[in-house]
């Protein structure tokens, strides 16, 4: 995987970035369920897991929270009611 | 099902040496990834699974 400077993407590349990777973690779990002890396949979860992380922080602190209900935190003023919310263009 | 009608149903698959259906699926080995961007597209991450449906195929066939 190429190593992007997450924090030169624009908002909607952001986005991208975080769904291809969450989509990869999803494959890659349900991979994992029925072969737990194949470890290449443990080594692409963990490196998608960590690069999605880096993403969703990135896009966090430029761009405000992707949650609520206390999975990401907020600056001051509350930023969830701010527009545009994550899934808003 | 009774248990006695269960019987009875077994009974008449061994006589007539019918054999009850059987489900099995092959080990998926992990071989390749498509590139992330690719994958979201295709719906898959994985090259061995990607079999999409297409017209053309089914009427080769018929």
């Amino acid at each position: 995987m190429q190593e992007l400077d997450y924090e030169e993407l624009s908002r909607e590349e952001l986005k991208l970035q975080i769904q291809e990777l969450e989509f990869a973690v999803i494959e890659l779990n349900l991979f994992l369920d029925t072969h737990p002890t194949n470890q290449k396949a443990l080594m692409d979860y963990n490196m998608f897991s960590i690069e999605l992380n880096k993403t969703k922080n990135v896009y966090q602190k430029k761009y405000g929270p992707l949650t609520n209900f206390g999975y990401a935190l907020s600056s001051y003023p509350w930023k969830w009611v701010e527009s545009p919310w994550p899934w808003e263009e | 099902m009774s248990e006695l009608n269960k019987e009875m149903v077994y009974e008449d698959l061994e006589t007539e040496h019918i054999r009850l259906p059987k489900v099995y699926v092959v080990n998926q080995p992990y071989i390749d990834r498509f590139p992330l961007p690719e994958a979201l597209k295709k719906g898959t991450i994985f090259p061995n699974l990607y079999d999409p449906y297409m017209a053309k195929m089914v009427k080769n066939k018929c």
